[in-house]
């Protein structure tokens, strides 16, 4: 087991270094880059000598005329040697001083997200499940369905509008207005608790409707197997033989399901935070790649990636720990 | 399946019997009577178990042979009652006596009862065709044996595993003490047959039932776990209920032979009887198509004609009609042919050794008085 793990995750370092590269080529593709666009806005101003000078002196300054291998060193040796991701064009800082309470409010908006969806989908889907065609199962798989059709911004719309005219709280935010750019205290993060049910609800319902049925599929298909049949005649309860047995072999699934909901949460939170106006990751990566800010961007996709890679391995470990037949193999 | 309670099972009266009023012989340890089984399917009734009735004797094997589709799976797990929906028992008796002497029809108990729980596995344990399917794939065979033996038997963790392995070691499981912590997949197939026995056998039930326990495994291997099978049995008195298509292997191991077709019993008796004497014309062809060793010459194989039909698709009058080569017009293809006592514990279905005029008459007064 512990073989195992090492070996994953040594596995893991070349994956992220090719995301890397992948991820720094890809920014800088397009023709141009956030100067050029810069230059030609203060052009319209009126002065043009001005920009020309200040834009050649950035240029110089993060060596944006050399070679794209020279500009990936210089970033990916800031970041593994002094933790440096380059500078934001756009906002005039560091990348660092932006990303990381946007990242943490990511992970913790996902991770809120993906325990939701746990704790409905899971017992839902073995109710319909063990109870095949019966009236409860029926009014799942509707909910199911209509979950899985709304696009998840009209959801935002409609819980915003409930939230606004039902609970009186504000339209959109993490947190009521008065917190923004204040320090984390319990009454901020409170606040917070109050403002995550509806991005949670919004970002959960897809992947919960997913969910059951993919654990219902799999379960109708486990109960069906012998070794349910042998549980059974060895004189176990009913409850027992379904939990003990196929239920948790349909875990298996479900597990290695997991890291798929992680990357569909984060890549599909960005219109429901942009529609929410979320604090979130999505919108800044969002204007970083309209606004060509190539060292913000690459930086969110770099980090988002290595939490999909880091998603994916701790699947995967829980599924060797599950189910010996990976473990011995 | 929860769902399943809703239905009313088995038919009013209690399951518990009186053994005079049950009339059950002594040396009878399950007397099953009439028994149906049928599956309400969308498309109709299929009549799987369509009036069964065998006796299983104490300390001794019974054959039940019948091609695929004959019913004889499904009459092993009405046994313990583990039909699954759509399908249940409509009719009929599933005598045991218990360990305490007390009779119990078990097609009249609550398949999610405490008293059926209570049986299975104990009273009654099942061995299954193909192991890797009924074993579970991520449990120790440790795991699911231990179980077992807790559920029936107040043991605690250390004890019950000792017995665990100590059930392997009477299996034959070679270094018993480190294969009671492997998983299926690390076992080969004759291992995890034995893995199976010795869970079936853990808590000493006194009826084991084989549903083809050696089909998925080589010749080899078949011979020994035949071999295992038989040395336990006679080791623990208990009585074995072998299913399977295979009339050498019945010969080899079974003292009593139920021979069914499409869900009936046609013929029973003492396994010598059935070989040298069969008197149902299927019995005599199904013995007629063991291939023999030895007999030289370029005839071929002896195969019965025609194919079972479905059970939802069932001839009038004798079942077995369309395809025997006795069949007399007019008579089999009217009259289901009953059970007939025609020597001590032999029986046969067929109309070549019923008195037909009888029945004939029986038959027109029934459908007389329906009008």
């Amino acid at each position: 087991m512990l073989t195992y793990i090492v070996r994953r995750v040594l596995y893991m370092i070349p994956t992220v270094f090719l995301i890397s590269v992948v991820a720094f080529i890809v920014i800088n593709l397009p023709p141009g880059d956030y100067l050029t666009s810069m230059v030609a806005m203060q052009m319209e101003e009126g002065d043009a000598a001005a920009a020309q000078a200040q834009a050649e002196r950035l240029r110089v300054r993060y060596g944006l005329g050399e070679p794209v291998i020279v500009q990936y060193w210089r970033w990916i040796s800031g970041i593994v040697l002094r933790g440096d991701f380059g500078h934001s064009f756009e906002w005039r800082r560091p990348v660092s001083s932006l990303i990381w309470t946007r990242l943490a409010l990511t992970f913790v908006l996902s991770l809120t997200t993906t325990m939701f969806i746990w704790i409905v989908a899971i017992p839902i889907g073995i109710y319909s499940a063990v109870k095949q065609y019966s009236i409860g199962d029926y009014v799942a798989t509707t909910v199911g369905f209509i979950g899985l059709a709304i696009p998840n911004f009209l959801l935002a719309l409609i819980f915003m509008y409930i939230g606004f005219s039902v609970f009186g709280q504000n339209v959109g935010g993490l947190y009521s207005p008065q917190y923004i750019g204040e320090p984390w205290t319990i009454d901020k993060i409170l606040n917070m608790l109050t403002h995550l049910w509806i991005p949670v609800v919004v970002l959960g319902t897809a992947g919960t409707a997913g969910l059951i049925r993919t654990m219902r599929a799999n379960l109708l298909d486990e109960l069906r197997k012998p070794y349910v049949v042998t549980a059974r005649s060895k004189g176990l309860t009913e409850r027992r033989v379904i939990m003990k047995y196929p239920v948790r072999i349909a875990m298996n699934f479900f597990v290695s399901a997991q890291s798929n909901i992680l990357v569909s949460l984060i890549s599909g939170a960005t219109i429901v935070s942009v529609v929410l106006n979320l604090p979130t990751t999505g919108p800044l990566l969002l204007g970083a790649l309209m606004a060509q800010d190539m060292y913000l961007a690459a930086t969110f996709i770099l980090l988002l990636s290595t939490l999909n890679v880091i998603s994916t391995l701790i699947s995967d470990i829980v599924l060797a720990w599950l189910d010996p037949r990976i473990r011995y193999s | 399946m929860l769902l399943r309670k809703k239905i009313q099972y088995g038919r009013p009266g209690s399951a518990i019997l009186d053994a005079d009023a049950a009339g059950m012989r002594p040396e009878n340890l399950v007397e099953v009577r009439n028994l149906q089984t049928h599956f309400f399917t969308d498309r109709g009734i299929v009549k799987a178990v369509d009036g069964v009735s065998f006796a299983v004797p104490k300390g001794k094997t019974i054959g039940i042979v019948g091609e695929s589709g004959s019913g004889k799976s499904i009459t092993a797990r009405s046994l313990m009652s583990l039909i699954d929906p759509p399908g249940r028992i409509v009719s009929g008796e599933i005598l045991l006596e218990r360990q305490d002497g007390q009779i119990v029809d078990i097609a009249r108990l609550d398949p999610f009862g405490s008293e059926i729980r209570a049986i299975r596995g104990a009273d009654i344990a099942l061995i299954f065709q193909e192991p890797m399917a009924a074993l579970s794939p991520v449990h120790t065979i440790g795991n699911q044996i231990i179980e077992m033996i807790q559920i029936h038997e107040d043991l605690d963790d250390k004890a019950a595993r000792d017995k665990a392995i100590d059930m392997l070691r009477r299996v034959d499981m070679p270094k018993a003490e480190q294969r009671i912590d492997a998983y299926t997949f690390e076992l080969s197939g004759g291992m995890r047959q034995r893995a199976m026995i010795a869970m079936a056998l853990a808590c000493r039930p006194r009826l084991v039932i084989a549903d083809e326990p050696t089909t998925a495994l080589d010749v080899t291997t078949q011979a020994t776990i035949l071999d295992l099978l038989r040395e336990l049995q006679s080791r623990d008195e208990m009585s074995v209920m072998f299913i399977t298509h295979d009339l050498g292997v019945v010969a080899e191991i079974a003292d009593e032979v139920a021979v069914m077709y499409l869900g009936r019993v046609v013929e029973r008796g003492p396994v010598d009887d059935i070989f040298e004497q069969p008197m149902h014309p299927y019995t005599r062809a199904l013995i007629r198509s063991i291939p023999k060793l030895g007999v030289r010459g370029r005839h071929r194989l002896e195969a019965i004609s025609g194919m079972v039909p479905h059970p939802s698709n069932r001839p009038q009058g004798c079942p077995f009609h369309d395809r025997c080569p006795e069949f007399m017009p007019g008579v089999c293809d009217r009259i289901v042919p009953p059970l007939e006592k025609i020597g001590e514990r032999r029986d046969v279905s067929c109309l070549l050794h019923s008195d037909v005029e009888a029945l004939k008459a029986a038959s027109e007064q029934e459908t007389t008085s329906d009008e």
